[in-house]
């Protein structure tokens, strides 16, 4: 196994006793080359056909060397998604990536160069069982709209890791929307830098974890544009003996004025064994800034229950359209009934 | 045009920024060896066991790292702190008694005055030792006991031993383990069974030689059904070099026992502030922490609830002002261990010309604690951009019965509520100290008066201009 240290660090560390500092993962060193199978509306060129992002784009300076030495040692996929100056891409872009029988990962890098004026939807779905070890580097060009959606829907048992790192221009508006339901272990981290002015991005992040899963997040916005406008939204549940720490950080960076950042999480609790940590943090280096963060936490509002379950619905399925109703706002930016039911699929796995 | 930012001076510091010559009668050399302690516990004339614990505590000092974590600590050079400096005075329980420059340092700070007024008792500390104890007559009746700890480690020997350094042992961290090695002076109360102590009883702090520690300890047991507000105040005058605060609190509140710490904390900015409070609460008991921290070079101060019996309720309302020079890290620790506990955290501070002020907090539920509740909210002002607010909390909770919330915001002072105040009335100058005075409302609205009214001078604010 290869252990990988230092992981999803907080921006400004805590008490080292409540362990939410930083992570670690290992991972297996027989990583088979075999491709990840495709599957989807589109295929993506290969990053070797990259020549670069602008030159102020610094976004994946949070990502861990020992992480890109090790998708460059065992990389077998990558894909450049490259949007073209005022090319409006009409249809979303959808792929599965599947770890094929005979492979055992998927460990590659994604490049999206969203040019000035353009605007695009990708969804990529992960599937199989084995490791998955990715890196997205996203550079969102003046007054693009880009909406990126992942979702691990890999088997118990999998290992996920994942960073995204996104670049804002003035006026670019980018979603990115998280899942985070399949494998057993799973670290996800994700840093926005609004450069640009009046740039705007929003984080969905959903959740569900059961047996011993363990579900670790980072996810940060840094504003250094003025008007700069950010949202992290992180909804999820949790049963068995689960362990997540959700980190979230909104960054206001001196000189950013008139930013507005929030964050928000909220997460139910389904079992007496479940951990669950939560480090919401609000940085702040300038005073012409609005920020918030609320969290809440508890277990199935015992109201709601009783009401439903009065209404002839058992106590097992007055649970799940509690849960359902809670992830249902993130869903709702998903167009496809099919990707929201196979969510929905996931999260009631993991619960029961 | 650029907008014209609100103007909030600085705290007047001259009230506390006056030192007398030094002319102590006992230092020991700079630095820390097992020498030193020896010769701090012999002066001290000590039990045994209390060396051994002093001795064991720098052995532990020596063996633990700095904090990996908060402000950066490079200023602090221990061989530099003098541990222990003992003013030319003898304990002393007539005001007249204390030696003239004593008492006009604790006069300016008006602790006589404050004590003839109202307060129950009241303990000065000078340096590293009690200068002046007194406690009234009917408390002494109905068994309530205030002494300065090295009294108390003779009288009530048996019970000092039993709670010293239990609740926060000397290997909870480095300047904990520093505290149990060269620990000076303090406070000790009891309040027997059923006790109500109506008027608060007080304690002052006063570090004035320079390069020097102040490591006093304060331990207070509140027995079954008693009540007690505890009131401490801290001001050092100016130097060059940097002294160091690394005070120990231990409260102990059992069951349906009532509690209430108010500090008002506003060391000048030389000070490193590493004070360690911790209060363990038993069924049905409840602590208060009221926490204004104005001034020190740097502070790193959390003082932490242990709700240990069914029903206990911690609550902690907290204020903190951090101007030029100041890093003033501060915040709370819950930690609910018993069933149906509760806890309730507020939170504000002020960040202006380059302070900065960092809210760190954690508030863990063991699987034990069903039913608890935990309600979090901490507010931040910016007043100018080159200050900066940072809002660290963490939540650990490892059980599914209950209902945790919390909340923050960060912001500056709104065009909006000023401009709407000024149309009921007001000139933009009432507008602003309204708000500012609003912001902060919810910790004044705590201290008894005389408190309220420093703290009211503490932050003088003058506002010009409009706020931007």
């Amino acid at each position: 196994m290869k252990t990988i240290n230092n992981l999803n660090e907080i921006p400004v560390r805590t008490w080292s006793w409540l362990k939410v500092n930083e992570t670690s993962i290992s991972f297996p060193i027989d990583i088979k080359s075999t491709a990840p199978y495709e599957k989807g509306s589109f295929i993506a060129e290969c990053t070797d056909n990259f020549k670069g992002f602008p030159k102020n784009y610094n976004a994946s300076e949070k990502i861990p060397e020992q992480i890109r030495c090790y998708i460059d040692e065992n990389k077998n996929t990558s894909n450049y998604i490259h949007i073209h100056e005022n090319e409006k891409l009409s249809k979303p872009l959808v792929k599965e990536l599947v770890i094929p029988e005979n492979g055992n990962s998927i460990i590659g890098e994604t490049i999206i160069f969203a040019e000035e004026n353009s605007s695009a939807e990708i969804y990529i779905t992960f599937k199989g069982n084995g490791q998955r070890a990715e890196i997205y580097e996203v550079y969102a060009g003046k007054n693009s709209n880009l909406k990126l959606v992942l979702i691990d829907a890999l088997d118990e048992g999998a290992v996920n890791l994942d960073y995204t790192a996104v670049h804002c221009d003035e006026n670019a508006n980018v979603n990115i929307i998280i899942v985070s339901a399949g494998s057993s272990k799973t670290i996800s981290n994700c840093n926005i830098h609004l450069i640009g002015n009046e740039s705007k991005a929003q984080i969905d992040s959903i959740y569900a974890g059961g047996k011993e899963n363990i579900i670790d997040i980072n996810y940060r916005v840094a504003h250094f544009g003025k008007n700069t406008v950010s949202n992290i939204v992180s909804k999820g549940s949790l049963s068995g003996k689960c362990r997540k720490v959700f980190r979230g950080t909104v960054d206001f960076i001196s000189g950013c004025k008139g930013a507005d950042g929030k964050e928000e999480e909220s997460t139910i609790l389904l079992s007496p064994s479940a951990k669950n940590l939560s480090v919401p943090l609000l940085l702040c280096g300038e005073d012409d800034v609005a920020g918030a963060h609320a969290a809440s936490v508890g277990k199935l509002d015992e109201m709601s229950m009783f009401y439903l379950m009065s209404r002839g619905i058992s106590q097992q399925e007055a649970k799940k359209i509690m849960v359902e109703a809670q992830v249902a706002p993130i869903l709702e930016k998903l167009p496809f009934a099919d990707m929201r039911e196979e969510i929905i699929i996931l999260i009631h796995n993991k619960l029961n | 045009m650029d907008k014209q930012k609100t103007f909030v001076a600085d705290i007047d510091r001259t009230k506390y920024d006056f030192f007398n010559v030094d002319i102590d009668n006992f230092t020991v050399n700079e630095g820390l060896t097992p020498e030193i302690i020896k010769e701090i516990s012999k002066v001290k004339d000590e039990p045994k066991w209390m060396l051994e614990h002093r001795l064991k505590s720098l052995e532990t000092y020596n063996n633990l790292s700095m904090p990996n974590w908060g402000p950066s600590l490079h200023e602090l050079d221990m061989s530099k702190i003098v541990t222990y400096v003992k003013p030319n005075t003898r304990l002393n329980h007539s005001w007249n008694d204390v030696p003239k420059d004593i008492k006009q340092t604790f006069e300016r700070l008006g602790i006589p005055q404050a004590e003839r007024e109202s307060l129950a008792g009241v303990g000065a500390q000078y340096d590293s030792e009690v200068v002046y104890h007194s406690i009234k007559a009917d408390l002494l009746e109905q068994g309530v006991v205030y002494l300065d700890m090295e009294t108390a480690l003779k009288s009530y020997e048996n019970i000092v031993h039993d709670h010293f350094m239990k609740l926060v042992p000397a290997s909870d961290h480095k300047f904990a383990a520093l505290h149990g090695a060269v620990w000076s002076g303090g406070s000790f109360v009891y309040v027997p069974e059923g006790v109500d102590v109506k008027i608060p009883l007080q304690s002052y702090f006063r570090l004035n030689s320079p390069g020097a520690g102040q490591f006093e300890h304060t331990l207070i047991i509140v027995e079954k059904g008693a009540k007690l507000h505890f009131i401490e105040g801290c001001s050092a005058p100016k130097y060059d070099v940097i002294n160091l605060h690394a005070g120990l609190v231990e409260l102990y509140v059992r069951e349906n026992a009532h509690l209430r710490y108010s500090t008002i904390e506003n060391w000048s900015k030389n000070m490193l502030n590493l004070n360690t409070k911790r209060c363990i609460v038993e069924k049905n008991g409840s602590i208060e922490w009221v926490s204004g921290t104005f001034g020190s070079h740097i502070t790193m101060l959390y003082p932490m609830s242990i709700l240990k019996g069914e029903n206990a309720r911690s609550e902690f309302t907290g204020i903190s002002f951090a101007a030029k020079g100041q890093i003033l890290d501060s915040g709370t620790k819950v930690i609910h261990a018993a069933p149906n506990t509760s806890s309730t955290i507020s939170s504000r501070s002020i960040s202006k010309d380059g302070g900065e002020a960092i809210y760190r907090s954690a508030v863990v539920i063991t699987p034990e604690a069903k039913g608890s509740k935990s309600a979090v909210s901490c507010e931040s002002l910016m007043m100018d951009n080159k200050s900066r607010a940072d809002t660290l909390p963490v939540m650990d909770i490892r059980n599914d019965e209950v209902d945790i919330g919390h909340e923050a915001r960060i912001g500056r002072v709104s065009d909006e509520v000023i401009f709407y105040l000024m149309s009921r009335g007001l000139s933009e100058e009432e507008a602003k100290a309204m708000v500012v005075r609003g912001f902060v409302e919810p910790v004044t609205k705590e201290l008894p008066l005389e408190y309220a009214v420093e703290m009211n001078n503490l932050i003088s604010i003058e506002l010009e201009g409009a706020i931007g």
